[in-house]
């Protein structure tokens, strides 16, 4: 399969996904709100990129330049610092969000971030040692 | 690491564009890897030079800090 049609597989699975939240939601509820607004949100945006996908697959030389833009190493290296420096980010702004609610007395709150944080360091360490065992 | 990606590419009288096509990639990394701005795997490394068909070293200088 290629890239670009797995991306398509994976944009329809959110478009699916979209839909039924919205369904469900709209059947139990019977009013727009935060879930319904949050399903056509991700329905929209999928519809969207499903559009641009189909543009590149039917077009040879976009597919090249896509194909080209999604594989090649200076795109990954660039993904790559990038998702380090928003983990990094993430990580101490969490912290610093602990820090703050339990200040201001919002302990309820500040145990659900530190939980969030902790399962993000978890996922960092597991990935870690399983790539350190990897390469 | 210092190269002279950008003068044998002119040699070769062809365009950035032209070059990224070849060693399939974009077009902004030929021009980082001229700028010396990114420094690129050996696999794309050994593509470039037997694309130019010369050493690697006679391409990419490696300098010790």
């Amino acid at each position: 399969m290629k890239l670009v049609e797995k991306k398509m597989a994976w944009t329809a699975t959110i478009l699916v996904a979209g839909l039924i939240l919205f369904g469900t939601q709209m059947a139990r509820s019977g009013d727009y709100d935060f879930t319904t607004g949050f399903a056509a949100g991700i329905t929209g945006v999928s519809i969207i990129r499903l559009i641009q996908l189909y543009r590149i697959i039917k077009n040879p030389s976009l597919l090249k330049k896509y194909e080209i833009g999604q594989k090649e190493e200076r795109a990954i290296t660039l993904a790559e610092k990038s998702g380090r420096f928003t983990l990094l980010v993430t990580i101490l702004g969490e912290f610093l969000a602990i820090f703050t609610l339990i200040l201001i007395n919002k302990n309820e709150i500040a145990t659900i971030v530190s939980y969030v944080a902790a399962i993000q360091t978890i996922v960092y360490l597991v990935t870690y040692y399983f790539l350190s065992q990897k390469y | 690491m210092k190269n002279n990606l950008e003068e044998l590419r002119k040699l070769k009288k062809i365009s950035q564009e032209e070059l990224a096509e070849i060693l399939e990639v974009s077009r902004q990394t030929i021009s980082s890897l001229e700028k010396g701005r990114y420094n690129p795997s050996i696999l794309l490394a050994c593509k470039i030079a037997r694309f130019f068909n010369k050493p690697i070293e006679d391409i990419f200088i490696y300098e010790e800090k």
